[in-house]
């Protein structure tokens, strides 16, 4: 073997390596699937509230809702330790989509403290509200679509379509008590089943 | 190939890079950054000893720095490619493409 077959022979071995590094699968797909049942049922809980099926008063809204922030919270946390242990967790793809989702949460942040100092300050009403659901949606359209361009993952960008579509649908339904109910389901669509989709591709 | 130039100057090679699990453990870092003790294990196939050896040769040159830490209770080495690291990768690569011609 001469110098350059051994160079060569190294080469490929460390392009085999750095290839492994670049495919590391989407490891945030558990994360994902907390927060889409935790989504899921918040909203239709909120659906059955408003609408008189839970014989609920309509301040437990805001327990629901501090409720649903802690325990999401807290489940981030626990998940993203066990995440953060995975082959290839740091990777590009993997580190763009953990930045991009955590701007979309402190997006949602910003807009609840607005909510909150429109209602304190100028007696605001709680429809707004409503419109950080629908913020919600686009923004996972935004925070797919970047991921999936940005990943390689292409299959994502039908979940950011999802995500734009339901963005839509529950403007048009904007002001109505539905709203929630239609966000409930289709939260499946545009977290729960992108999660379970990316779980398996991990496997 | 090989027939073609079989007398490349090595010597302007880094030498700290070269050497085939250094260069595997830059190439996978240069991917995955940080990444953990059992995973560089795992992608290079190399042992415990010769690992942590050449971890050690990595980390004197400045090319990356080892953090130990714990991950829950779990001790826990995490590998990182220092600023310096990168930059002596993509000198090593460019050394490489002017060795071998642009096909690498």
């Amino acid at each position: 073997m001469t110098k350059t077959d051994i160079l060569v022979a190294d080469l490929a071995e460390a392009s085999r390596i750095a290839k492994a590094g670049e495919n590391a699968p989407l490891v945030g797909g558990p994360i994902g699937l907390m927060w889409g049942v935790l989504l899921t049922a918040v909203f239709a809980i909120h659906y059955m509230i408003i609408s008189g099926a839970l014989a609920l008063p309509q301040q437990s809204l805001a327990f629901l809702w501090i409720a649903f922030a802690v325990i999401g919270g807290v489940g981030s946390a626990i998940l993203g330790r066990k995440i953060d242990a995975k082959p290839g967790a740091a990777s590009t793809a993997n580190r763009v989509e953990q930045y991009a989702w955590m701007m979309f949460s402190f997006t949602g942040l910003s807009l609840a403290v607005g909510v909150i100092l429109n209602q304190i300050l100028n007696n605001g009403t709680t429809e707004l509200w409503t419109l950080i659901l629908i913020f919600g949606f686009a923004g996972q359209g935004l925070v797919y679509g970047l991921t999936a361009k940005l990943t390689g993952h292409g299959w994502l960008h039908f979940a950011a379509f999802g995500g734009f579509t339901m963005a839509a649908v529950t403007m048009s339904f904007y002001g109505q008590n539905i709203i929630y109910f239609i966000a409930a389901i289709g939260t499946v669509f545009t977290i729960i089943i992108p999660s379970l989709l990316s779980m398996k591709a991990e496997k | 190939m090989s027939g073609e130039n079989p007398d490349i100057d090595i010597g302007a090679i880094d030498d700290v890079i070269h050497g085939r699990l250094r260069l595997g453990v830059m190439a996978y870092l240069s991917a995955v950054n940080p990444a953990s003790f059992p995973e560089l294990l795992d992608k290079t196939g190399a042992t415990n000893g010769n690992l942590s050896t050449h971890l050690t040769k990595l980390e004197s040159a400045g090319y990356v720095r080892q953090k130990k830490g714990y991950n829950g209770k779990r001790p826990q080495t995490l590998v990182h490619l220092t600023p310096q690291g990168r930059k002596a990768w993509i000198a090593y690569l460019d050394a490489m493409k002017s060795l071998l011609g642009h096909s690498i």
